[in-house]
């Protein structure tokens, strides 16, 4: 019979997501710092603190340029406004606003909000395996609060919820 | 398309509801069009709809990754109004607006818009001073907008107190009465239905993968569906746009991040109108239902996760007990998040890039709904003559460059 509603017969309620760089729950890597989740922030001077206690200080490693006389509008552009805002993992500052007042940088998983890495300014990112979507604009398993837009692969059923 | 109203509702109640029609196609992708929208939100199907009502472009498909409507579209607050500072702002989103009046009877579906006026409140001399410079530079623009004295704001919105003594006093307040709010849904599904309706084809569950391009522009793309081959491609991917963009190896001036919104417990008719209030950094209006509908600010950090911070909902229910402190005993049923793509003079992009055929629309920040139709209509014409016309170019990313941005944070209702 057909229906009245106009939208989705479907919704698909399984899903899984098995690109992972390592499998298991225990797979993320974190430098000297243990695994952390959002929204506690390990300050490398104070300790474990909530992310209310934090400021944003945007992305890391943007050098500000040395030729800044001769060079182009378009690369003023670049160093002022273009930003790489990946899904997975992004290297940012952050500022210990309520506590030490002093700046560090940390490496987080931006599809699952999973901080993988606390190191000092000045300091090089360290290596860190992330649980990082199977596609582009995807979904992690485990740590996406996007329960809703999950792509079901080719041989997925949904679930056993699922609809035709 | 099948005429949706009174009569149609009394043969269809007489039948048992037999004789409904799916409101569009379920097709799977051909492995060509001319021109491919990546987002069934509400902007990726009004440049759809658009594309093919105006442009007669209809060899089309708006790919959507997950199911139309379900992304920003079904996570956004519905505050419609176009009271902002700048000529440019103003041009976007009256254009909006006025599309919105009679959004409705075009699609022939009820997308229960309401213009019950939206109010921004001042709360002190400096914010004052400044919406009403911005009533002004409205008026000046052709956008209605007043200004209202303390009684007048009590009389319009009774539960809004005035007395001097609060924390937050309201000295006053600007009021746009053709604001309002509407149905995100009836909008996503009306436009849906409409583009079907004219030949577009709506694929849902099928994810982009990849933007395929030779010699600097556009060939096709991959998806989770295969590949398609097409000259164009216009990303309308609110929350992944630069995601989409990276395919390209394009880098935007946009960061992304969570924005929450949370419903209470349905009550009676209590709030008549949208109230904003950029001091006290909160935005309240009531759905149909009788649900409190409830917005504040972005989480600052960049994520791509659904959800947001617990200080952030702290904050929001702090800001909404003091600007209605009768709320502080309702309960709250829901609270969700999606990802905003925030640029940074709080503007969008609406542009052209340096891959031909290959067009961006997005960067809407806090604030996309309320564009939806003007943002499908000017986009629309500019992926069909690949020329923005004189709404849409104020808004290309060449003013990254230029300098020449479109700085409304300051006139936008709530501090981003």
């Amino acid at each position: 019979m057909p229906r009245l509603d106009p939208g989705i017969r479907s919704v698909p309620a399984g899903f899984r997501m098995d690109r992972r760089i390592k499998s298991g729950d225990d797979d993320i890597k974190c430098g000297n710092w243990g695994r952390q989740e959002m929204f506690l922030i390990r300050c490398p001077w104070c300790g474990e603190r909530d992310v209310s206690d934090f400021s944003y200080g945007g992305e890391a490693h943007i050098a500000r340029p040395t030729d800044s006389e001769t060079m182009s509008d378009s690369a003023w552009a670049e160093f002022v406004f273009l930003r790489s805002n990946p899904k997975g993992v992004h290297a940012e500052r952050w500022n210990h606003q309520a506590g030490c007042r002093r700046w560090f940088n940390i490496l987080r998983n931006t599809a699952t909000d999973d901080i993988l890495a606390v190191y000092k300014m000045g300091e090089s990112p360290p290596e860190v395996t992330a649980n990082l979507p199977a596609t582009p604009s995807g979904e992690a398993a485990i740590g996406s609060g996007n329960d809703a837009a999950k792509i079901l692969g080719p041989d997925e059923t949904g679930g056993a919820t699922a609809g035709k | 398309m099948q005429r949706y109203g009174i009569l149609s509702l009394i043969r269809e109640g007489l039948r048992g509801h037999t004789g409904w029609e799916p409101a569009w196609r379920f097709p799977e992708p051909k492995p060509r069009y001319d021109a491919i929208i990546i987002g069934g939100g509400g902007h990726g199907l009004a440049t759809a709809y658009y594309l093919a009502k105006e442009h007669g472009l209809t060899d089309i498909a708006v790919i959507e990754k997950g199911w139309i409507g379900g992304g920003n579209a079904g996570r956004n607050t519905t505050i419609i109004r176009s009271n902002y500072l700048y000529d440019e702002s103003a041009a976007i989103y009256d254009h909006a607006l006025q599309l919105w009046k009679n959004l409705g009877r075009e699609l022939d579906f009820n997308i229960m818009m309401s213009h019950r006026g939206v109010l921004n409140l001042a709360h002190d001399e400096g914010e004052m001073r400044q919406l009403k410079r911005r009533v002004e530079a409205n008026r000046l623009n052709g956008v209605d907008a007043e200004w209202l004295e303390p009684e007048d704001v009590k009389a319009f919105c009774p539960p809004i107190s005035i007395a001097p003594t609060l924390r937050y006093p309201v000295l006053g307040a600007t009021l746009q009465r053709s604001g309002g709010t509407n149905r995100h849904d009836a909008v996503v599904w009306g436009y849906a239905r409409a583009a079907d309706a004219l030949g577009v084809d709506i694929i849902q569950q099928c994810e982009v993968t990849n933007i395929l391009s030779e010699g600097g522009a556009v060939t096709g793309i991959e998806t989770t569906k295969g590949p398609i081959a097409t000259p164009k491609v216009a990303s309308v991917t609110a929350g992944h746009t630069s995601v989409i963009a990276a395919m390209l190896g394009l880098k935007l001036p946009i960061e992304s991040h969570p924005l929450q919104a949370m419903v209470s417990e349905p009550i009676k008719p209590v709030m008549p109108c949208v109230v904003m209030s950029s001091a006290v950094h909160v935005y309240v209006s009531q759905s149909d239902k009788g649900e409190l509908v409830i917005g504040a600010g972005i989480d600052p950090h960049l994520s791509y996760t659904q959800r947001g911070s617990f200080d952030i909902v702290e904050h929001q229910m702090a800001a909404m007990v003091e600007l209605l402190p009768f709320t502080s005993r309702l309960r709250f049923m829901r609270q969700w998040g999606g990802i905003v793509d925030v640029c940074p003079d709080a503007s969008p992009v609406i542009s052209k890039t340096r891959i031909k055929g290959f067009y961006v629309n997005g960067g809407w920040g806090t604030g996309g709904w309320k564009a939806t139709p003007g943002s499908g209509h000017v986009f629309a014409d500019l992926i069909a003559n690949d020329e923005p016309n004189a709404i849409a170019a104020p808004f290309a990313l060449e003013r990254f460059v230029s300098g020449a941005l479109v700085a409304e944070h300051g006139a936008a209702a709530v501090a981003h």
